[in-house]
């Protein structure tokens, strides 16, 4: 076959793109093994460290230039780039082209693998004689993770996922008719990418990902140095330098998590900034271990003690990283998980990775030649087995395939199970032979690392049931090799919980229960860990008098108990919110211990008063969240009547509709529909709030209430509510519309609890019209004490089709006679009578016959009369005939139908009034909540500064 | 017994607890049939959105609610009435998969409180479009189309 010259493909930036991508990979491995032999010898004076050092930097050039080389088609719109056709598009301002590269899942790998040559460049220079050890184990991970974009085809299966591919390259794009024209990048879908989905082309998809991933990238620190201590059997030695970075990773990450949650709240309409989305959870589990973990070492430099759990703890904060990346990346999530990605070849490479580091770690942990070996070699029987049941697996037809779980039918599930119970084996047997603390030297009760290895065991508990429920649709696949056991089981007990066994479909419940279930548990750790984390240092290391210890903590505890009952107070708390009441009091009671702490025993002194800071700002992040959560409410109220009547279980009084130009109370304020306009992808609508001026009502003055009227009996001022006005305060009196009609000609004005004053503020929610689906986007007010955060329900944002008169499309319905029929908010019809017709016009043709229907339409001011006709052929159908209203703009067709009268309106363009369906939202305290993570970033920083000095020996 | 014992065997069975708790508590996934013989129990449909019924969506009436036919993996469709607090679900007549999380009521109505949809893959919508493309490209060459 001849070769097709194709025009106008840019083939170099792909080409060298390339030669980066096997450069990052080839030099990774070089890098590894170049260490590993340094590693032999002893000293930093021994033959291997420089060649080992110029393959990191050759490693790093590759994946600089891979960066380089991808920013380079991006930038220059290159769009026979499947990368850059994905995700870029001409329309898209440049400010955007990062968000692009990291969008994709090639790119965001690119990212970690950013981050980790960072990292390893700079502990290339500061790790001293730790350097060999540690930058073998990372230079390892780079290797893998380079693999993830190598991009080669091994049959069906993927290996890796090559972001330089071109888009004709693509196999669903191999063997199409275009892929064979010379001149394909002429054609009109070639000029143009799909662009980056309109909802991340925000601020926050610039700056969160690659915080996040660094937060990510940065675990890999105590991860290496914990390896490394194993290595060398040196199981203490590496605490002290991994310190520092252990500490900065907690702040990275928690940054990084913060982050997302914000945008959450800010941008994606989440109505709030936690929601235990699987993805935040991904990343809320390794942050827990490694705060666990980070305070471990900080004990053992004091005490020797928790060299075990050290280990545990900042190994697995790693391994849950690449757990986490598995679970959100590879599909398993399913149907329970929105933003799920399905690339199988990834899945598997993802899991290989995951079971190898673990497998690694593991096998490390027991320091025993036998029992190492005893488990590789179960561990390599184990792969060997699943590979050979894979490759010779029969084919499952596609829509079969589709029904099943991943893994489900294979022998994976059961061999994992397998591999998990050996890994298990073998970290107990670690533990009882090799770690285990000697009866005499046990820990006091009253003492700091008591206190915080409990802590940290807390933090255990809380990411193992954030990790089980996320988990749910794992547990569903290693569910499935005992299904005919839990049937059996089912069948000889008749129980109902092994029957939900043997089906394995279990989910994680969604919305509202998804909250009850994580905070069930999550509340009480919280509260138990805030205690810990507020008498923690008031307790000394080894022994503390306890006289002494109470007599220093309970001031902390009276001032939080007196401020707590004031919040108690403000809020009116019920009995059904007490967990939470104490947990706001936990916090509080955090807080002030800390603030007392640095105070009064340290004294001000900066050096020491890191651990305070970030305490008092990881509880202010707590607080805040618990009560602009718990505290949150509505102010948009439903004043459509009585709507929660239509059906009992459901209550929809949380939204407020408002007519284009009009202005409505809401809460302290009157909003004001202004306009709607459209302004690139996003259709806004332009809200304004006016201050609520008190309105005075005048003795004798009438208003209206639900068309009702009213007269006040005296003077006075309009509280927020009318009930109030007139049945507490007994300010209005009904009375008969007879006799507002001899007082008052003029129409009655609407009852309100004020009038608008000055302008405050415009808030624009809007809709992002994308052909991926339509999204709202909220709009949110801040303020000191609260934030107001509004969102639109509903509003249409197409046009209305109209005809060449206007109007618009019809709207059918069955209608009773003599019943209102609601027309528009405010226009209803009757239909009085059916009559048959006795003339008809005379132009007519002959054999019609037909009836009239007399109908009144009325706005409540305006009334008008219409004549409907219905017409038809002798023994026919009936033939709509439709008849205007002058006044109220419509057409009207009545037609007999077996089911009744079916009467059709169209209405005219311009009496539609744009209407909007709006939720307006205050969270209090929600400053608090961003101040703390200030607050907690700053006190990172300070204690990190102090252990890096201690670990350089300088204090 | 040493206190650092009491205290991992008491971590241990509250592992076990939750673990046990999380899947007693967890939803099942079922069809709507199925549904019908457990009538107040809370559980979740995968199925798709049912194209020959259209959706009844009324703002004014009630902004959270959204009534519309799905079909489960048995192949049956069932009416729905979703109620949403964050009103009319979006792409919903596009979307190619829908989770919807609720009760079965009494009048063979699913009552559902939460709905997750899937919208087409990138993947196939572009194959299509480039499929498109192409014809009318040789439509337009061949003079057939202006």
């Amino acid at each position: 076959m001849q070769e097709i010259q194709y025009l106008n493909e840019n083939i170099w930036p792909g080409i060298l793109g390339n030669f980066f991508v096997v450069l990052s990979f080839v030099a990774a491995l070089y890098t590894a093994v170049a260490y590993y032999l340094a590693t032999k010898h002893q000293g930093l004076e021994n033959p291997w460290i420089k060649p080992a050092r110029i393959g990191f930097y050759a490693h790093a050039v590759g994946v600089f230039g891979v960066i380089g080389t991808l920013l380079y088609i991006l930038f220059n719109h290159l769009y026979e780039y499947k990368y850059a056709w994905d995700h870029l598009n001409n329309a898209m301002p440049m400010k955007y082209v990062f968000s692009c590269m990291w969008e994709g899942q090639e790119g965001s790998f690119l990212l970690w693998t950013f981050w980790h040559v960072v990292i390893g460049l700079f502990l290339l220079r500061t790790s001293k004689s730790w350097e060999p050890w540690v930058m073998s184990i990372l230079a390892l991970v780079q290797f893998f993770l380079a693999s993830m974009l190598i991009g080669v085809y091994f049959g069906e299966f993927q290996f890796g996922s090559n972001p330089f591919l071109l888009l004709r390259e693509h196999p669903s794009n191999i063997g199409l008719p275009w892929t064979l024209r010379p001149d394909y990048l002429s054609l009109q879908p070639f000029m143009d990418g799909k662009g980056l989905n309109p909802l991340l082309q925000n601020y926050w998809m610039t700056i969160h990902p690659p915080t996040l991933f660094l937060g990510f990238a940065s675990t890999i620190i105590p991860f290496a140095y914990a390896i490394a201590g194993l290595w060398r059997k040196d199981f203490q030695g590496w605490m002290k330098p991994a310190i520092p970075y252990a500490f900065f990773g907690v702040m990275i990450l928690g940054t990084g998590i913060l982050m997302g949650g914000a945008w959450a709240y800010e941008a994606l309409g989440f109505g709030g900034f936690w929601a235990w989305d699987p993805v935040e959870n991904a990343s809320l589990v390794p942050w827990l271990l490694l705060v666990a973990g980070a305070h471990l070492l900080v004990i053992n430099q004091r005490k020797g003690t928790s060299v075990y759990a050290s280990l545990l703890l900042n190994i697995s904060s790693f391994i849950f990283v690449l757990y986490s990346t598995f679970l959100t990346r590879s599909g398993v999530l399913g149907d329970s998980f929105v933003h799920s990605f399905v690339d199988s070849g990834i899945l598997a490479q993802l899991m290989v990775y995951l079971l190898f580091f673990t497998a690694w770690s593991t096998y490390l942990m027991v320091p025993n030649r036998r029992w190492q070996m005893g488990y590789a070699a179960l561990s390599a029987v184990l792969l060997l087995l699943a590979l050979g049941n894979l490759m010779t697996a029969p084919e499952v037809a596609a829509a079969e395939q589709e029904k099943l779980l991943p893994g489900e039918g294979t022998w994976v599930p059961v061999l994992t199970i397998l591999f998990l119970l050996a890994s298990f084996v073998m970290l107990i047997v670690g533990y009882r032979k090799y770690f285990r603390v000697p009866q005499e030297e046990e820990e006091e009760l009253w003492s700091r690392e008591f206190w915080m290895f409990i802590g940290a065991l807390i933090l255990i508990l809380s990411s193992v049931h954030i990790t089980v429920v996320t988990s749910v649709n794992v547990g569903n696949i290693l569910l499935a090799p005992f299904e005919g056991m839990f049937a059996s089981l089912h069948q000889s007990t008749d129980w109902e919980v092994f029957k939900r066994l043997a089906d394995h479909q279990f989910s994680a419940p969604a919305d509202k229960e998804r909250f009850d279930v994580y905070h069930r548990i999550q509340v009480p750790l919280a509260f138990l860990l805030f205690i810990i984390v507020a008498i923690g240092q008031f307790l000394k290391y080894k022994k503390t008098e306890f006289k002494k210890f109470a007599g220093s903590i309970a001031l902390a505890l009276f001032v939080s108990i007196g401020i707590t009952a004031l919040i108690g107070w403000a809020v009116e708390v019920e009995a059904a919110e007490l967990s939470l009441i104490l947990l706001v009091w936990a916090c509080v009671f955090a807080m002030v211990a800390n603030a007392d702490y640095a105070w009064r025993v340290i004294k001000g002194k900066f050096d020491l008063m890191g651990a305070s800071v970030a305490h008092l700002g990881f509880a202010m992040v707590i607080l805040g969240a618990v009560i602009s959560t718990w505290q949150s409410h509505f102010i948009s109220k439903n004043q459509r009547g009585n709507i929660s009547e239509l059906n009992e279980d459901f209550k929809n009084n949380e939204d407020m509709m408002i007519f284009m130009g009009d202005t409505l109370p809401m809460g302290e304020y009157f909003v004001h529909y202004k306009e709607k306009t459209k302004r690139g992808e996003r259709v806004y609508c332009t809200v304004e709030y006016f201050e609520k001026l008190p309105k005075t009502f005048k003795e004798g003055e009438y208003v209206q209430v639900f068309g009702q009227p009213f007269r006040a009996k005296k003077t006075h001022v309009a509280t927020e509510s009318f009930l109030t006005d007139a049945t507490e305060d007994s300010l209005w009196t009904e009375v008969t519309p007879a006799e507002v009609d001899a007082h008052s000609a003029e129409e009655l004005a609407l009852w309100t609890p004020g009038t608008p004053g000055e302008r405050l503020f415009v808030l624009e929610p809007s809709v992002l019209m994308s052909p991926k689906g339509n999204s709202r986007e909220p709009s949110t007010q801040h303020f000191l004490g609260h934030d107001l955060y509004t969102f639109i329900k509903h509003t249409d944002v197409e046009e209305k089709k109209a005809d060449e008169e206007g109007y618009l499309e019809p709207k059918t319905a069955i209608v009773d006679l003599q019943t209102d029929i609601r027309l528009t908010e405010v226009i209803s019809m009757r239909i009085d009578s059916l009559v048959e017709i006795d003339s008809l016009p005379e132009n007519l043709p002959e054999g019609l016959i037909g009836k009239k229907a007399f109908a009144v339409i009325t706005d409540g001011k305006q009334v008008e009369n219409v004549m409907i006709p219905m017409i038809w052929l002798q023994d026919s159908v009936p033939f709509p005939y439709p008849v205007e209203s002058k006044q109220f703009k419509m057409l009207f067709a009545l037609n007999q139908k077996p089911e009744g009268l079916e009467l059709t309106v169209q209405k005219h363009s311009s009496s539609e009034r744009d209407m909007l369906i709006l939720t307006a939202e205050v969270f209090p305290q929600i400053n608090v909540l961003w101040i703390g993570c200030l607050v907690m970033v700053i006190g990172t920083v300070m204690a990190i500064r102090h252990r890096y000095k201690i670990s350089r020996g300088k204090v | 017994m040493r206190k650092i014992d009491i205290v991992i065997i008491v971590l241990v069975a509250l592992i076990g607890g939750i673990l046990v708790a999380t899947y007693l508590n967890s939803n099942d996934k079922t069809t709507f049939s199925k549904a019908l013989l457990n009538l107040d129990k809370q559980v979740k449909i995968v199925g798709t959105f049912d194209k020959t019924h259209s959706v009844e969506y009324d703002a004014q009436l009630d902004a959270d609610l959204t009534k519309f036919y799905v079909i489960d993996s048995e192949g049956k469709s069932c009416f729905v009435h979703l109620r949403d607090k964050q009103g009319k679900p979006m792409g919903l007549e596009q979307s190619e998969n829908v989770t919807i999380e609720g009760k079965m009521g009494q009048d063979g109505v699913f009552y559902a409180s939460h709905m997750l949809m899937k919208c087409p893959s990138k993947y196939n919508d572009q194959k299509k479009s480039f499929q498109r493309e192409y014809e009318l490209n040789g439509m337009r060459e061949s003079g057939k189309i202006e």
